[in-house]
């Protein structure tokens, strides 16, 4: 007859059973500890594997900036035409990301960053041995199809009525800023101020700021070249005068410790070769510069 | 008096029957599934017979001939159900104003607390107005759930196994203090129980309800000299 | 009874305990992670990080907003299906359920979808042009989405447990279906209701994709605590993990005083008068 109520968890006031019970809690909680340390002892698997040459599968790791996933996929089929037994297993994400799961014990071989900073990081730090730029990627201004008419030029982004653009915080979001101020020493000295009057988000990965634009919730934001091969038709694209633009520089390293770094090096020499800017130019990429190509 | 006819049900609880309180209160009694609970809710209005006719104290409750349905919150049934249903976060008091609550607004009636108190007072039950209903014996909680029974002023009273949640050394002295109030408030009263005792007290006539239909109707003695079916023959004797 | 048997049987009381305390730890162990890893200088530099105050601000602010409104609309929706018999019904709850398992990120999509300017209710909704998209409005909007399902539930099961004979009764003592509502049916119902509000709050005081999505991130509007925490983990992990403490603290405390709550109003409830 009475109400049933959830608050079943109120525990009967009654002091002896408390007692019982919460020793019977204790150490219930400490024989826990005991099982799971026995269950991880048992599934862990030594550190270091050396990769069975041979005949067997192989499995080439590589942590990518998102950016480059079609790119790289691309890149993977390309691999297995010389080396047949290899599946390169890819983790795409956000530059800071996979910079973290890197430092805290992932298992990679391949590390290929948005970012120069990020990388630089990582090799101060010991984890990936001399990285290389191996590409580039131009911002551009995409603009929503409604507005597509009104924004033709750099100089028109203040009159969007909404514009999204990256975090401060992620390399598409910093280049932009520094766009922004290079911008300011020409299109007016407020330039910036009034973009950034008409900024609504500041998302925090480049795919979010071209879903946006996409669409329509945002007139127009600043993406990268490459994004615009997965973009479709509803966009209108803007160039940034070179004078302005701050291009993204990609280094790309072999994992100091790699379980495969034969396999890493081979992947690092087919994304430099002519082959691998082949397929990165067809997305949207550019080649670095001879004076970066020489470092 | 109260008057019913009644026929209709939801899915396997079907009933048809016909009954009424002349010469003072109505037992009904019929084994489990009978369908005497269907019965009680569809006279309170809870239930909706496909047809049938109600009339209480002169006042024609549902008539679906004539598309008379009274809504139940306006029939003044005083109910007591099976175990009181007395409301567990009020008090006595709270439980017995709540139904005075739709009382009159005229200034010279006393305010409802006084009411309800002298209502707890008819049953005795004035010092224990003001603990919770959740903490109340059996026999309290039926006196309080009788008291709010009647604070309707309801024209008729329909109690579900009064007796059943009690313990049985105190069923016997509460049968017989209800069996005289009832005969007291002079009311027409509509009382189901599965317990023969409860019956030959409590009832002036008894009707037997089988499978949804009324099998026989009368006195105590009735039933006993002209048992109109094996159980009715069991219950009596 | 072989050995084994028997054996199990008389520990029965440890086996279930033992049970429970290994999912225990594993809830655990990366509350504590949290807790090693952050000394006490970098907690504190990390509630002095700029984006801290605005964000716990904003975090407060909506998800009471999102609170008052999932209960103050869901508590008839939830009165009503506890109520209601029938396939449409069990449709209706069905449907409500189902924003808890599309993954939050597809929800503010979705929402964009419904509310945002291209959205199929945007001609009804802004005459004027301007959509709920990228305003605090739209923050409070996510929460709601993603947060009304766990109340609903949790409240329609108070509801569905409160007597039935208490509701016939009351109606039968003259009261309207409104008064039997808020006097006996609503009071018998809030333990349940007030788990479920805790529940629906915490939901949505974590509440990131759908919010990233349809809201977007900007600091002080839109920026709550959980996006400034992924704002800031793209610079200074440090900082991030401050900033998660701060927001499990938070929660821990509200809850913690939620159950409080609860295990009082069971224990001793005042009576009415």
């Amino acid at each position: 007859m009475k109400t049933h109520d959830s608050s079943s968890m109120v525990p009967p006031p009654d002091t002896k059973r408390l007692d019982a019970g919460r020793r019977r809690g204790l150490l219930a909680l400490a024989l826990g500890v005991v099982l799971v340390h026995g269950m991880l002892q048992a599934c862990s698997r030594p550190k270091s594997e050396p990769a069975p040459a041979g005949h067997e599968e192989e499995k080439l790791v590589v942590f990518a900036a998102a950016s480059l996933r079609e790119g790289f996929g691309k890149m993977a089929e390309e691999l297995k035409k010389s080396h047949a037994s290899v599946t390169v297993a890819f983790n795409f994400a956000g530059t800071q990301e996979i910079r973290t799961q890197l430092e805290q014990g992932a298992v990679v071989d391949v590390f290929a960053s948005a970012d120069v900073r990020h990388m630089t990081a990582l090799r101060d730090a010991g984890r990936v041995e001399a990285p290389t730029v191996f590409a580039e990627n131009e911002p551009v201004v995409v603009v929503a199809k409604e507005k597509a008419g009104s924004i033709h030029r750099l100089a028109d982004l203040p009159t969007a009525e909404r514009i999204v653009i990256g975090a401060a915080e992620v390399p598409i979001g910093k280049y932009t800023l520094q766009i922004l101020d290079k911008a300011s020493r020409t299109l007016g000295a407020d330039f910036r101020a009034r973009v950034e009057a008409r900024v609504v988000s500041r998302e925090l990965n480049v795919r979010q700021v071209l879903t946006k634009v996409n669409l329509g919730e945002a007139d127009a934001g600043i993406v990268y070249r490459s994004d615009l091969t997965s973009a479709g038709d509803n966009l209108s694209v803007v160039t940034i005068p070179s004078e302005i633009n701050v291009i993204a520089k990609y280094p790309i390293a072999v994992v100091v410790g790699a379980a495969h770094s034969g396999l890493a090096r081979d992947w690092v020499s087919l994304v430099l070769s002519d082959k691998g800017q082949d397929i990165l130019r067809r997305f949207g990429f550019r080649s670095p510069s001879i004076a970066e190509a020489a470092r | 008096m109260l008057e019913a006819v009644v026929s209709g049900g939801i899915g396997a609880r079907q009933i048809e029957a016909r009954l009424d309180t002349r010469g003072g209160p109505l037992v009904v009694v019929g084994p489990n599934g009978a369908g005497k609970t269907t019965l009680l809710l569809m006279i309170l209005g809870v239930r909706r017979p496909s047809a049938g006719r109600i009339v209480v104290g002169g006042a024609t409750l549902l008539d679906t001939a004539r598309h008379v349905d009274v809504p139940v919150e306006s029939r003044r049934l005083g109910y007591v159900p099976q175990d009181y249903a007395l409301f567990p976060h009020m008090t006595a008091l709270a439980n017995v104003e709540f139904a005075l609550a739709r009382g009159s607004t005229n200034p010279n009636f006393p305010p409802r607390r006084l009411q309800a108190l002298s209502l707890l007072s008819d049953f005795g039950m004035a010092e224990l107005a003001q603990r919770r209903s959740s903490d109340l014996s059996g026999g309290e909680k039926q006196r309080v759930a009788l008291a709010r029974a009647l604070a309707v002023q309801p024209r008729a009273l329909l109690l579900d196994e009064p007796l059943s949640a009690l313990d049985a050394s105190a069923r016997t002295d509460v049968r017989t203090f209800l069996a005289s109030h009832l005969k007291r408030l002079g009311l027409p009263a509509l009382v189901v129980t599965h317990d023969p005792a409860d019956a030959r007290e409590l009832g002036h006539r008894i009707a037997v309800l089988d499978a949804g239909s009324v099998v026989q109707v009368g006195t105590w003695a009735e039933l006993r000299a002209r048992p109109a079916s094996p159980f009715v023959a069991r219950f009596v004797a | 009874m072989t050995a084994l048997g028997s054996w199990v049987r008389a520990r029965g009381h440890w086996l279930l305990a033992i049970t429970g305390a290994v999912l225990v730890l594993f809830l655990a162990a990366p509350l504590l992670g949290l807790a090693f890893a952050t000394s006490f200088g970098e907690l504190r530099a990390g509630l002095h990080h700029p984006l801290v105050w605005p964000a716990l601000r904003l975090s407060l602010g909506t998800t009471s907003a999102s609170l008052l409104v999932v209960v103050a609309f869901g508590t008839p929706l939830s009165w009503t299906l506890a109520r209601a018999a029938g396939r449409f019904a069990r449709a209706v709850e069905v449907l409500v359920q189902v924003p808890a398992v599309i993954p939050p990120a597809v929800a503010g999509v979705a929402m964009l979808l419904a509310f945002g300017r291209r959205g199929w209710l945007a001609g009804f909704l802004y005459p004027k042009g301007r959509s709920a998209a990228f305003t605090t409005l739209a923050v409070i909007m996510a929460e709601v989405f993603v947060s009304a399902p766990f109340f609903v539930q949790a409240t329609t099961s108070a509801f569905r447990r409160v007597d039935q004979n208490y509701l016939v009764v009351a109606r039968t003592l003259g009261a309207s279906q409104l008064r039997v509502f808020f006097r006996i049916a609503l009071p018998l119902a809030v333990p349940g209701l007030l788990a479920g509000a805790a529940m629906s709050w915490a939901r949505s005081l974590g509440e990131f994709g759908a919010t990233l999505m349809f809201a977007g991130n900007m600091t002080g509007k839109t920026q709550t605590l959980p996006l400034a925490i992924y704002t800031a983990f793209e610079s200074d992990l440090r900082a991030a993990q401050a900033l998660s403490l701060v927001l499990v603290i938070v929660a821990f405390v509200v809850l913690l005083f939620v159950r409080a709550l609860l295990a009082r109003s069971a224990v001793d409830t005042p009576p009415e008068y």
